[in-house]
Parts: C-alpha cells; structure tokens; sequence
C-alpha cells in the first residue's frame, strides 16, 4: 500500500520536473530585426578610380534631382547619377547611369556636370548624357558629409574616407524576460534626412545656361561661382574655366547648414535654426546681411516676389517645433519681417510657381495652394495616398515631384486639378 | 424590409430564450442544490512566491544591451552572459468540486507578475490526497493545472503587445485541517509559463521588430487556506 503511495508520488513530481527540463532559469529569446549602420573605410584612391559611365539602372534610394534641359538627374546617394531623358514628360526614359562614389550633390553649367565625390569636387562633360566623361577634379575640399542620417569623414593624413552603410539585421539574443524591459535603439531614419532635391522659384536659373536644383540643394551656381555649403561651411568654386573650378574661399556658417537658394544678387541659406542671408553683390565674397531665426526645424526657403516661403517640420533630426509654413518679408533684407504662420500637417520641400504655391506634405501627400493673397493662402488641391517629399517646377506648367515611391510628374496648368503626366517608380528597397 | 424582419425574428427569440431560462431556473436551482450534495465544493486560496533566475546576454560588459556589427577591423567580442536571481508574486484561486473522495477538479483562475509583465492564469486544476495517516487529519496533496494565461491585466508600452501562452505547474504539499473544516494549505511546486512580447514595426522612422518568446520556469511556493 505504502509502495503504492511512494510510487504515485514519484510519477507526479517526475512528470512535473519533465515538463519544466529540471530548470530554474528563465529562457527567453528574442527575434529581432534592426536597421543600423555599419562602418566601412575607402581609400582615396578607390574612390577617385570609381567613376565610370554605366548602362542605365533601376532608380534606388532617391537622393537629389537636378534638372538641366531636357535630362533629369537623379542622384542614388552616394553611388552615382541615374540619366532621365525627360524630352518627352509622357514617357521619360532613363538612358544612362554615371557610377560617382560618394555623390550627394550637383549642379550643372552649359554642359558642364559639377558633382561632389566624398572629398573631392568632380566635372563631367555631358554633352553627350550617354558617353559622360570626367574632365576635371578639385582634389580634398570636403572634409565630411551627410546624407541620410549618416555622416562620412575625410581623413586626409591617412587617405582614408570613413563611411557607415545601413544594414538591416534579423538576429536571436537570449534576454532578461522583460524584467528590465531594453528596447533596441535603432538608428533614426527619416526620409527628410534623404535630403531629396528641392524646389525651385519663379526665377530663371540663377545664371544662364545652368539648371535647377531645388530649395533643398547644397549646391547652386550664379554667374561664374559655383557655391556648396558642406555641413557648416560654404565653399566658393570659381568655375570661370568650367572644367577646372578652382576653390577661392570658404566662409564658415556654424552647424546645422542644409539648403542654399540663390534670389537675385542674394544667398538665401538655410540651417536648423534659422534662415541666413547673404548679400551677393560680390560673388566672389558673399556677406552676411542678416538672419531670421526661427525654432529649431528643417525648413527649406522658397522666395518669390520678395516673399520668402519656409516650411517647418517636426520631428527626429529637425528638433521639436510645429508643422507650419512661415510667411516672410524679405523685401528689406536686413530686417526680414514674418508676415504669417500655417499650419501643415508635416511639410517638407516646397516650390513656388506664382501665384501657385505646391508642398509636399510627406506621407500626407501633394498640395497646391493659391498664394496670391500672403494673408490669406488657400487649399485648391490635396492629392493624399502618396508619400511627397519635393517638388521642382519645370516651367511651362509642369511640376517635377519627388516622393518615396518615384518620380512623379504633374501638368499644373490647372492648379486645381494637377494631371499626372508620368511615374518612374522606385525599386523598393526593403 | 429583409434586414428587418431579421431583427425581429432575433428579439422574438431572445425574449424566448429568457423565458425558457426563467422557468427552468427553479429547475436548475434545484439541480445544482443536488449537484453540490453528491458532489462537495472546494475552495483553495493560496498566496505565494515564484523562485528563478534570469540569464541574458550582454555585451562590452554590459552596458549595451545588443551586438553592434562592427566592420570587418574591429574585433567581434564574445558572448557573456549575466545572470539574476528573481522572485515574483503569484496568487490563486481555486474552485472545484470533489470528484471522488480523495479527488477534487475545477478551475484556477491567478494573477502572475513577471516583472513589468502581468498574467491571468486561467486553467483546469485537478487536487489529490495521496497520504492520509487518518480520516480528518492533515494529508499530502498533489495537484497540477494545465491551462492559458491571458494578458487581460498587463499594460503595454506603446507599441508593443504581450500575449500568454501556456501554463503548467505541478505542485505537492500539505493539508493542515482546522477544527472548523477549513484547512491550512502549504504547496511546493513548478511553474512553466510561456508568453511572447511582440514589438510591431512602427512605420518607417524606427525600422525595428522583434518578437520575444518567455518561458518561465519557476519553483513555486504557496500558503493558502482551503474551506
């Protein structure tokens, strides 16, 4: 009887040790899936024996668009420029691809091509977009750079060029069972650090012969200067032999630089805190008029009729400060004046084709404004169930728009109902 | 006019399905009054601790809670781990009905807490005496519940979601009777409870997911009373 009771015992406190592996031990493990940056080191000379002209490619991680006549340029961060035959906006074509390691800007002069490679400053002929050939270099005068939340740095004792790729990363780790719960710090990823191309004013290109950038361009030509603002310094090229620019001065701006846009003989550049103003008369040495400050946002400028148009955005890299459009006086340069705030939903690149105001609201989508009236700015169209990010008026009612998923372009001769003309999709990277 | 007539025909049966439920009331009441005869009902609620320990990975001595990729010139470091002693509060309630003179089934309704974690057991439980010395005196007891745990009484951080999962705890202890019929419990036992932590990814800005999968693995140790 005794036996039984004893054997009863056993097979209960058996079974239940079986089931629990005779542990004590919490066992936890999580499934994960980040995206970080992983560092890589490049030499000088890999990157300066990089370029070469390629077969074109299926466009990848938008960065700036440039455009010049009847070609698009599209920048794929840091690997080179994709070439969009835009002759026909129905039907563009993508005709070439220009390999440039480390390109994040460009600008374009007759038929001269300026792109930036990590440190150096390179020039491309291409007259022919098809057969692009480098035609001169301005060796180390970037030291460091950003573009998509990541920053490279130049270090020119050692030759080296240090860059970090983003790399998503699915991995087991054993953890604490939530006791203390640590939630992986992922890097900060914003499509407004993408630092896609901007928009741009009524104005004519800022000097004959050369194309548009956008409000969001760190590069801009007027007359025989080419100007680049790095992350905080601006860097004069005198491109007067355009092959060969050759760097005349750099005048240091303190942090947070991120747009230049030229308006008639003034610099309009733009950083975190607030919207700088450069008297341009000589362009050779561009001076400081003033400031107009504002809470710590990404804001690019548009300016039109002595109207300066900047956006606002909150959140990540931008620091905290409302979504809203500020409408500024700059008619007196020195004393810039604002005249009235918006609310917006999340603006990013905007572009001024008056009396025709376009933002890009991000993942809100595309609106067109009628700006005729700075006190009174109205809605006229929301084209939501797109991700806008810039825009770039072409002239002759033609809107060029950038957003996560391609590149879109608009007919605006209605301003109220935007006719899509053409998509060039983005291959979807994740 | 379809849609209509629908509502209708589910009111006209409600009100006949309370109708029913109204005259068999009696019925039932009686019914259960016979039931708990043949059958006696039992209450066991306890109070205890669930003893463990925590083992996780840790890296560049432990102030980083994940491996960072480094490229191919760093060095990669090797895995350490560190390890915790835990204990956290368990209480439960349960209520059966004798199924035989030593047996006694019914359900156990808890409340577990892991941590920032917090758990409702509900599970089936079977209690035994497997050694009596005398009638109405104290007795060993075995008991096990085999159930689910839900998430009812947890609150998550933004952006996350806690589920429960399965429960399993053995248990063996005593019965110390009181001159009143109620009686003094003391158990000792097992708890495995599994239960995921699932964080969503959360749009484009914080490209981060992750699922954690928890088993706990505890000993458990109650005081209760029975009546």
């Amino acid at each position: 009887m005794k036996n039984n009771y004893l054997k009863r015992l056993a097979v209960i406190l058996g079974f239940g040790m079986a089931l629990g592996n005779i542990s004590c031990t919490d066992d936890c493990e999580t499934t994960r899936t980040y995206r970080t940056t992983v560092p890589f080191v490049l030499s000088v000379q890999e990157i300066r024996e990089g370029i070469a002209a390629q077969a074109p490619q299926e466009l990848n991680n938008l960065g700036k668009i440039y455009v010049k006549d009847n070609y698009i340029f599209i920048n794929e961060l840091k690997k080179g420029l994709h070439i969009i035959d835009n002759s026909n906006p129905q039907k563009p074509e993508n005709i070439a691809f220009l390999k440039v390691p480390g390109v994040i800007d460009m600008a374009v002069k007759d038929h001269i091509l300026y792109a930036d490679s990590y440190m150096d400053m390179v020039t491309f002929d291409i007259s022919d977009p098809k057969n692009i050939k480098q035609t001169g270099r301005v060796k180390d005068v970037f030291l460091n750079g950003l573009a998509d939340g990541i920053t490279w740095q130049y270090q020119p004792q050692s030759q080296q060029v240090t860059d970090s790729d983003v790399k998503i990363i699915t991995e087991k780790i054993r953890t604490n069972c939530g006791f203390s719960i640590v939630n992986p710090t992922p890097i900060y990823y914003d499509l407004a650090y993408q630092n896609f191309s901007g928009s741009k004013g009524p104005t004519s290109p800022s000097a004959s012969g050369t194309g548009q950038g956008g409000s969001m361009a760190r590069f801009t030509i007027y007359n025989d200067y080419l100007y680049t603002v790095s992350m905080n310094d601006l860097v004069l090229f005198n491109i007067k032999s355009l092959t060969q620019p050759v760097q005349e001065s750099k005048v240091n701006l303190g942090w947070g630089i991120e747009t230049i846009f030229p308006y008639k003989d003034k610099l309009f550049i733009g950083s975190n805190t607030g919207m700088y103003i450069f008297d341009n008369k000589n362009p050779a040495k561009p001076e400081l008029m003033s400031m107009f400050a504002h809470a710590r946002a990404c804001d690019p400028v548009v300016v039109a009729n002595d109207i300066a148009y900047v956006t606002l955005r909150s959140g990540g890299p931008c620091g905290v400060a409302p979504n809203r459009l500020d409408v500024v006086d700059v008619s007196s340069l020195a004393f810039p004046r604002l005249l009235k705030s918006y609310e917006m939903q999340n603006p990013a690149g905007l572009a001024i084709d008056f009396p025709n105001l376009f933002i890009c609201e991000g993942q809100y989508g595309l609106k067109s404004f009628d700006a005729s009236s700075v006190s009174d700015i109205k809605l006229q169209q929301h084209i939501d169930k797109i991700n806008a990010f810039d825009v770039i008026p072409l002239g002759n009612k033609h809107l060029l728009m950038v957003g996560k998923d391609g590149l879109y372009q608009y007919d605006t001769s209605n301003p109220k109902d935007l006719k899509l003309l053409s998509l060039i999709p983005v291959k979807k990277a994740y | 006019m379809k849609n209509n007539s629908k509502k209708y025909i589910g009111k006209i049966s409600l009100i006949f399905l309370l109708a029913a439920l109204c005259t068999s009331m009696a019925k039932a009441q009686e019914e259960k009054e016979r039931f708990f005869q043949k059958y006696k009902f039992v209450n066991q609620t306890e109070f205890g601790g669930l003893f463990g320990r925590i083992k996780y990975q840790v890296y560049y001595g432990g102030w980083y809670p994940y491996p960072v990729p480094f490229g191919p010139t760093y060095p990669t470091y090797p895995t350490q781990y560190k390890v915790s002693n835990k204990v956290n509060i368990s209480a439960q309630t349960f209520n059966g009905v004798y199924i035989d003179k030593k047996t006694a089934a019914g359900l156990t309704i808890g409340v577990d807490g892991y941590g920032e974690t917090v758990l409702m057991p509900i599970a089936l439980g079977i209690r035994r005496s497997i050694v009596q010395k005398k009638e109405g005196g104290s007795s060993l007891m075995g008991g096990i519940d085999v159930g689910y745990s839900t998430a009812w009484l947890n609150v998550d951080d933004t952006g996350f979601k806690t589920n429960g999962g399965l429960l399993i705890s053995p248990t063996i202890g005593y019965r110390l009777p009181m001159r009143n019929g109620s009686a003094w419990l003391i158990n000792f036992g097992y708890r495995f409870q599994r239960a995921d932590y699932i964080q969503e990814r959360q749009g484009d800005i914080y490209w981060v997911e992750s699922k954690e999968v928890r088993k706990h693995k505890r000993l458990v140790f109650r005081l209760g009373i029975e009546f």
